[in-house]
């Protein structure tokens, strides 16, 4: 009876020990209305504008540097440090008159030498901002507040470079004390407080006092948080330890499911496959046009969004973004899935047997294989799988006769063409290059109107989808999950809203 | 004893090294560039280059290889290729964390493994059946299932525990409790499982033997034949199996730590491997492995306190 007691009286007190342990628990605080929390995929491996890279570090980039310019959410450019600006006659030079009153966070002025400075600094990096200016082969201060930009041939989508990484400003007393990698200083509307920061995890932001247009970014700190499985984000979200989130197809229904918000925005990102062997080389099957277009016509785009993207894909034939001027709804319509064309294709090509070789990478597109190999080989292409290592993503995957790819789509359809299409494009691994192209290409940089450029973009497109270079399957809409206490404008090609659309509901 | 325990330090060290080579030639001879992974997907070779050259993984890999181990032996663990900052740094902020939940799943798996397992030997009959069937269910659970279905329960639904993240113990005892609880279960349940099971196992068997049945005979109390001389003698292999057990949390808790959203060191040696960052996942190994070592000894010379015929050599 005595150890019974005992057991028990043992027993009540690990309890108590423990709901005690519960009941002290701060719970989960909502979000207060001074600080937005969000979640981040990974820690960012530097600070410096030069040396990011696209994708979620936008986050990191837009807390700490103001840019040039400002492409709002539906691609319009607007005044940011940059008030005005304007072209000469063959858009090869621009002029931007800067405001007077923006400050780093050291206090000193963003004037047009510490601006030549910065962009100069962003040429020299090895991120995105250097290929974003590849283009320019000059920038100069013409007096404190207007600067000079120019380039070496027409850059259709120098501003809205400008707007994001190419036009991130950093003080010159960073890039001269070479700290600008792990403490920047920043013109943006927040600086870094290190007392709250836990490197790798939890990066705290706190107000620049001096910054010029504090009205547009509401929150008083922002955290970005890193966490890097979706199940956890999504798990942090709904129980209020962030407040926002990079969505996903497979997460939205969970998310919807649990109250939270699922903002939908355009596509910025499609998947499907490069043809990169263009002229036959490695793949002789791949150098005639009939074969590729009957690629296209053998995949039923239709069937796979049905079964994989059913909330964020819409079917394509289109490298380009849908809201881009390069985008033309017609020629989605050009390859249905129509086996019975495919396997006429093919014979006509007169190749007899066609076996085609594709790149297959780790978790790239790997769910579609199976059906692809399927639809191919109804029409008479046997595939063949090439398995790339991981450490042979370039030589191994870009280098490949065709490989799947999830890609994104931009504003700016220049910026597709810098990264696809060019001779030199890091997407265009076996250097295709045929005259009626450059003639196109040559006819978009220079375009000095928007209808010019709009027709001369639709030229480039169109000319893609006749000659099948690419088997984009289907463009994927970007995903925000967001708590009720947030609103939040989507960006049109962007997969993240940009920090300023991030905004306290209500 | 000395010999023993040099014996031991010095078989460590040669598994540092070779863990650690084999580590680094299949990072860097197999795994992804931390050029290309920095440089991003539309980055150009020039790009790549670049950055090769600024991180040093342009150099020979015996080169960077002898660079590392160099420094290592010297206590300098170096730099993150991929911009994570000094690997000292990371493991100071990330082994607290591992170590937090691997040692409290220990501590739980111990006092629960051997509560069952001693309970089962003891009474038997329908209780030991049904203890037997929910071992079978541990055993069975994966961990990082289980890890989920804790966190969507006890922190989304009930808010009852953080479902994310860590707080220190130096920042607040209450905090850190709440943050590991998940975790800790989560690792632990497997680990109780195996050891009650031995536990149950030895019981019975030491039981049978004579000089239980001597103390039996003796008049002893049950209660203190149990715990004063059958526990003592049977509690060599569970301990071994605990000690293996507590290996198997720090690689498990990869798994774990995903679900939590942890920044240990199982989140750190995955983010390495992604990214190609050799001196981080070589720094963690290392550590890793005079962790191992020491965990061992210390089963070592425990089992040989509990049960003097077992001799150290």
């Amino acid at each position: 009876m005595k150890t019974i007691m005992r057991q028990l009286v043992a027993a009540t007190a690990i309890l108590i020990g423990l709901a005690m342990v519960v009941a002290c628990g701060g719970g989960q605080s909502g979000a207060s209305a001074d600080r937005i929390r969000i979640a981040v995929p990974q820690a960012p491996p530097t600070l410096d504008p030069a040396d990011m890279t696209e994708g979620q570090m936008l986050f990191f980039a837009q807390t700490l540097f103001d840019s040039l310019v400002v492409v709002g959410p539906d691609g319009q450019i607007q005044p940011n440090i940059a008030t005005e600006w304007s072209y000469n006659a063959d858009h090869t030079s621009l002029t931007m008159t800067l405001r007077d009153d923006a400050t780093f966070s050291d206090g000193t002025a963003v004037d047009a030498a510490a601006v030549v400075k910065a962009l100069d600094h962003n040429r020299e990096g090895t991120g995105t901002a250097h290929q974003q200016l590849l283009s320019v082969s000059d920038v100069s201060a013409v007096d404190p507040s207007t600067v000079r930009i120019d380039l070496k041939s027409g850059d259709p989508s120098l501003l809205y470079s400008l707007g994001t990484y190419g036009g991130f400003l950093v003080a010159p007393a960073s890039v001269d004390a070479g700290t600008a990698d792990t403490a920047p200083i920043g013109s943006g509307p927040y600086v870094l407080d290190t007392a709250q920061t836990v490197n790798g995890s939890s990066y705290v932001f706190s107000r620049h006092a001096g910054y010029w247009n504090q009205a547009a970014f509401p929150y008083d700190s922002v955290e970005l948080k890193v966490i890097d499985t979706p199940d956890a984000t999504l798990n942090a979200l709904k129980s209020g330890q962030i407040d926002a989130m990079y969505g996903t197809e497979e997460a939205s229904q969970d998310a919807k499911a649990a109250g939270l918000t699922v903002n939908v925005g355009s596509p910025a990102l499609w998947n499907g496959y490069i043809i990169a062997d263009r002229s036959g080389r490695q793949v002789p099957a791949l150098g005639d046009e009939r074969i590729r277009q009957a690629i296209n016509y053998a995949i039923d785009r239709k069937g796979i969004v049905e079964q994989f993207y059913p909330e964020s894909g819409i079917p394509t034939t289109q490298v380009f973004n849908p809201k881009s001027p390069a985008w033309d709804e017609s020629l989605n319509a050009q390859y249905p899935y129509d086996p019975d064309k495919a396997r006429a294709l093919v014979k006509e090509s007169g190749l007899g047997d066609v076996t085609v070789t594709i790149a297959s990478f780790p978790r790239l597109l790997d769910r579609l294989q199976p059906i692809i190999e399927q639809e191919l080989d109804a029409v008479g292409i046997t595939v063949v799988w090439n398995s790339v290592a991981p450490s042979d993503y370039r030589s191994g995957l870009l280098g490949a006769p065709m490989y799947p790819m999830s890609m994104s789509s931009n504003l700016s359809p220049w910026t597709d063409i810098q990264n696809l299409l060019l001779p030199t494009a890091t997407m265009n691994g076996m250097h295709s290059q045929t005259p009626e192209l450059d003639r196109l290409l040559s006819a978009v940089q220079s375009a000095t109107d928007d209808a010019e450029l709009q027709s001369a973009y639709r030229a480039v497109n169109t000319y893609l989808v006749d000659q099948a270079w690419f088997v984009p399957i289907v463009a994927i809409k970007t995903m925000f999950f967001t708590a009720d206490q947030v609103a939040v404008t989507m960006h049109d090609g962007q997969v993240v809203p940009d920090l300023r659309d991030i905004v306290p509901a209500g | 004893m000395t010999k023993y325990l040099v014996q031991r330090v010095l078989s460590g060290a040669a598994l540092v090294f070779v863990l650690t080579s084999a580590i680094f030639f299949l990072v860097r001879g197999l795994g992804p560039n931390p050029a290309e992974y920095l440089a991003g997907d539309t980055a150009t070779a020039d790009q790549v280059s670049a950055i090769e050259e600024q991180i040093g993984v342009d150099r020979p890999l015996v080169a960077q290889y002898g660079d590392w181990f160099g420094h290592f032996i010297r206590g300098d663990l170096g730099s993150s290729w991929t911009g994570q900052g000094e690997v000292a740094q990371t493991i100071s902020a990330s082994f607290p964390i591992t170590l937090s939940i691997a040692v409290g799943a220990l501590a739980v798996a111990l006092v629960l493994g051997f509560g069952i397992g001693t309970l089962a030997a003891a009474r038997r009959g329908a209780l030991d059946r049904f203890l037997q069937v929910l071992v079978i269910v541990g055993l069975a659970l994966p961990g990082f299932w289980l890890a989920l279905m804790l966190a969507q329960f006890f922190a989304v639904d009930l808010g009852w525990f953080p479902a994310t993240g860590y707080t220190s113990f130096s920042e607040s005892p209450v905090e850190w409790l709440r943050s590991i609880t998940l975790p800790v279960i989560g690792l632990t349940v497997a680990t109780v499982a195996a050891i009650s099971q031995q536990v149950r196992n030895s019981v019975i068997e030491v039981s049978g033997q004579d000089f239980v049945r001597t103390l039996r005979a003796r008049g002893l109390p049950t209660r203190s034949i149990l715990l004063k001389h059958v526990l003592r003698n049977a509690a060599g292999a569970p301990l071994t199996v605990a000690a293996l057990h507590f290996v198997t949390a720090l690689s498990g808790a990869v798994a774990v730590e995903r679900a939590f959203g942890l920044h240990g060191i199982g989140n750190k040696v995955q983010i390495a491997s992604i990214s190609g960052d050799a001196p981080t996942l070589m720094s963690i190994v290392a550590l890793t492995v005079i962790l191992v070592v020491l965990v061992n000894l210390a089963t070592d010379v425990l089992l040989a306190w509990l049960n003097p015929k077992v001799r150290i050599s």
